[in-house]
């Protein structure tokens, strides 16, 4: 290393995944001295987005590691494990690598066709017109994330595409969910009698009292659904892409997710749902930014070689590089915690894939944004897919990112198969509407969310877990709250940041305003009438 | 402490909010009096015309100002009879002033009005770019009246393509059907032939559905009611489907009332569905207790039948 960093801080955060970034900012929002590291490159680590030819060159496992190290009085733990990486089943190429030698004979259609021929070659010329997520997420209009950038002022900082519209697979095809007002109103697929049952589940399951749900705490959220006499259609949208739930799912539960999901609409665009511009990646270089205005810093591509530890296992400080800095508390992402005492494995992983495809699922006049809700079939669990254009900046025009993604059963492909099989073309070159798959891409990322991450053998020592299965971020802020409430029990938590208007810039005399309002003691009285004139009334 | 950020605090923000109103009440005042000066001479120079524009996007609702300058207009179109360049720049100045004010508040009649008025005087004036323009901004806001109005003006000088005109309506309504507006754009569009009478029912009877609550579709379905294309067939059908309505939403004043609309029309040849009505009323004088006496009215009127 060239330079050093400062060799003292309350706090350093190892990682700059979801979990990590939003304590980082949290600390560094109280004036807490913050030092974030990250051995990668990037930003984000298991929830970070790549341009096509780097996704391509993510390091799948952990290198070698060295020995824990005693010294006199302390101890060095080594960094990383392997238990917490990601899996990766396949990466695919289903389209040439080039353009065979174009013939100069050719008639000009025919070369005009070839240029919509996607290769290779082509496809990573524009490789950083990519973002592809490993952990792609959407954000409920009015949850806990959308709330917490807003109280934050985080929201500055970023940018969201509405989800414009939530599908459903119902007796063998695509069909758009109605779940707004509006598209109660619009659909065709629903009869007049059907649109009054629907509206008028979804606001008793919403504004219901008490006794809507009574009788119902043991039984299952279907058997109201089929009690409040809906159509099979209808119960189709509600359980499964309304609530997200399955057969087996309690009636509570299940109005709870329906009032999650129904308490975001209206907000922005017609779905309850947003997506991070450039990718969900985005997202956590958000909060690193606010901690960096707040002072933190930032250092990335650390060769971390230590945790060091007293002999009472309270930590001390970190070796990067061959320098030694020392902190009062050290916060990190689940991958980075040394190996020899990990005393959890993960046996829960999420089965991923991401494909880039030619065409939507479901092609429309315009581009959408689509969340399909693929429901529980034949003991394979239910599917999420999310479709990103181009207009989200993640893909260029005339592609899609396909994200499908599901909790591991077997291995992702299997797991997935069902779904794909039913959305794209099975073999290349196969003409039919479907999409055809130009590039696969299937891992397992291992949940951790659920499980207890206390980590009691090392003092002073907070861990964060991986990306989970929820759509949204909740769990991860909780999980954040919770670390910076244990490290700082008394403080806020990420209180809101002034906006740049009232920040005073060092020079600037705030003295002069209140002279100047001194003087204005002079102007006279009757002019406070006048100036209602200048306010604008909304004749709605 | 060194890398802190020094933070106004609100006081000294409402303060800087008060001076900075201040400053422009002062300019406010001050501009009004030189353009009732000048207006008073009987004659503008530019300057006061510039002021005028200023004050006018800041609060576009001063009618004095657009008389003012329609008053400056007309000196300028008298002024200039061939019809020169510096006119058409002149007029083109004033239709950008008009967007600007609408940005401000896009519901202010002074600046829908002073635009429109312009455009009918300007020499070569482009009424398809001020469709394209209402089309834009209808799907921006599909609710405000205002530029519903206007989409009528502008209709009528470049002539209007039906089916077009009702494809738009139907789209605002499907993105929000509690829109008077578009509703009412609907009904008058079209005399209601027997081929559309169909689909005009079955897409008011999608919104009441829907939301039985929401009064615009009842107002659409009232007006449908009174044109005379209507059969006694499609208001069997009608009260049929109004029945159903009721039996799942039994405290709905709008169903009752729709109800008798149908029940008076039915009855004036065939003389039933009295009872019925009586039932109704009842039921509205239960529910809808601000308007009892108009229902204890059209009871006593029942029964003097």
């Amino acid at each position: 290393m060239e330079y050093d960093l400062p060799s003292d801080f309350d706090i350093i955060v190892v990682g700059t995944g979801m979990v990590e970034s939003i304590v980082s900012a949290a600390a560094s929002r109280i004036g807490k001295r913050v030092l974030h590291i990250d051995s990668n490159s990037y930003y984000g680590g298991l929830w970070a987005s790549f341009n096509l030819d780097s996704i391509s060159k993510i390091p799948e496992g952990n290198r070698s590691q060295p020995v824990v190290e005693n010294k006199e009085n302390e101890i060095v733990y080594p960094v990383g494990n392997d238990v917490f990486d990601l899996r990766i089943h396949s990466q695919k190429w289903h389209i040439p690598e080039s353009n065979p030698e174009k013939d100069v004979d050719e008639s000009d259609s025919a070369v005009a066709q070839e240029e919509h021929e996607w290769t290779q070659e082509k496809l990573l010329k524009i490789s950083r017109k990519f973002n592809i997520d490993l952990a792609p997420k959407l954000h409920f209009a009015k949850g806990d994330f959308v709330e917490l950038l807003i109280s934050s002022n985080i929201a500055r900082y970023s940018e969201f595409r509405s989800v414009s519209r939530i599908l459903t697979w119902l007796n063998g095809s695509l069909e758009i969910v109605p779940c707004s007002r509006s598209d109660v109103f619009s659909s065709n697929r629903v009869s007049v009698i059907e649109k009054r049952m629907l509206m008028k589940l979804l606001t008793s399951c919403v504004d219901g009292d008490e006794n809507e749900f009574k009788g119902y705490e043991g039984k299952t959220f279907q058997s109201y659904l089929k009690d409040r006499k809906l159509t099979e259609n209808l119960i189709h949208y509600v359980l499964y892409a309304i609530a997200m739930c399955t057969d087996d799912t309690l009636c509570l539960e299940g109005v709870e997710k329906t009032k999650r999901f129904l308490g975001s609409l209206g907000r922005f665009g017609k779905t309850p749902f947003l997506y991070s511009m450039y990718g969900s990646g985005e997202i956590t270089q958000a909060f690193c930014r606010l901690s960096a205005v707040f002072g933190g810093i930032y250092a990335l591509n650390q060769s971390l070689n230590g945790f060091i530890y007293d002999n009472d296992n309270t930590f001390k400080g970190i070796i990067c590089g061959k320098q030694r800095i020392n902190a009062t508390h050290l916060v990190m992402s689940l991958e980075k915690l040394p190996k020899e005492i990990v005393d959890f494995s993960t046996t829960e992983y999420i089965s991923r894939a991401i494909f880039i495809t030619d065409k939507s699922i479901l092609e429309d006049e315009r581009e959408h944004l689509t969340l399909l809700l693929f429901p529980p079939v034949d003991r394979k669990a239910a599917c999420v897919v999310l479709e990103l254009g181009s207009l989200t900046g993640t893909c260029p025009k005339g592609l899609h990112i396909v994200h499908v993604f599901t909790k591991q059963t077997v291995n992702p492909e299997d797991d997935l198969k069902h779904c794909v099989e039913k959305l794209f073309c099975k073999r290349e070159g196969e003409s039919n509407s479907s999409p055809s798959i130009l590039w696969s891409f299937y891992f397992s990322a291992p949940n951790t969310f659920s499980q207890k991450l206390e980590c009691e053998k090392l003092l002073n020592t907070y861990v964060c877990p991986g990306p989970d299965l929820d759509l949204d971020y909740d769990p991860a802020i909780e999980r954040a709250k919770e670390i910076f409430e244990r490290i700082y029990s008394n403080a806020e938590f990420l209180p809101r940041a002034p906006d740049p208007e009232e920040i005073i810039i060092e020079g600037e005399d705030n003295n002069n305003i209140i002279n100047e309002t001194e003087e204005r003691a002079e102007v006279p009285a009757d002019q406070g009438d006048v100036s209602s004139e200048l306010a604008h009334e909304d004749d709605t | 402490m060194h890398g802190r950020l020094k933070v106004r605090t609100t006081e000294e923000q409402q303060l800087l909010k008060r001076k900075e109103q201040q400053k422009k009440l002062m300019a406010y005042r001050l501009g009004m009096k030189q353009i009732l000066e000048s207006r008073k001479q009987d004659t503008y120079d530019p300057k006061s015309l510039a002021i005028c524009a200023q004050l006018l996007m800041v609060n576009p609702d001063i009618y004095t100002l657009w008389n003012y300058r329609k008053e400056v207009v007309l000196l300028e179109l008298k002024a200039d009879n061939d019809e020169s360049e510096q006119l058409a720049n002149f007029l083109e100045n004033e239709l950008k002033l008009t967007e600007q004010c609408l940005l401000a508040n896009p519901k202010s009649y002074g600046s829908w009005h002073h635009r429109y008025w312009v455009l009918a005087r300007h020499p070569n004036s482009n009424w398809q770019n001020e469709f394209d323009l209402c089309s834009k901004y209808l799907t921006m806001d599909e609710r405000n009246f205002h530029c519903w109005d206007y989409r009528r003006l502008v209709l009528n000088k470049i002539g209007i393509t039906l089916g077009d005109e009702l494809k738009f309506s139907t789209n605002r309504i499907n993105i929000n059907f509690s829109n008077y507006s578009s509703w009412h754009y609907r009904s008058t569009l079209q005399a209601l032939t027997a081929d559309c009478v169909q689909d005009e029912l079955s897409l008011v009877k999608s919104a009441l559905f829907t939301d039985p609550m929401d009064s615009s579709a009842w107002f659409y379905l009232r007006w449908l009611l009174s044109n005379s294309v209507v059969t006694h067939d499609h208001m069997r059908d009608l009260l049929d489907n109004l029945n159903q309505l009721l039996e799942l939403e039994p405290e709905c004043k709008w169903i009752l009332v729709a109800k008798c609309w149908l029940l008076k029309n039915l009855q004036m040849d065939e003389g039933s569905y009295k009872t019925e009505q009586i039932a109704s009323y009842s039921k509205l004088q239960e529910i809808d207790s601000m308007r009892e006496g108009q229902y204890v009215d059209y009871l006593k009127l029942l029964q003097l039948d």
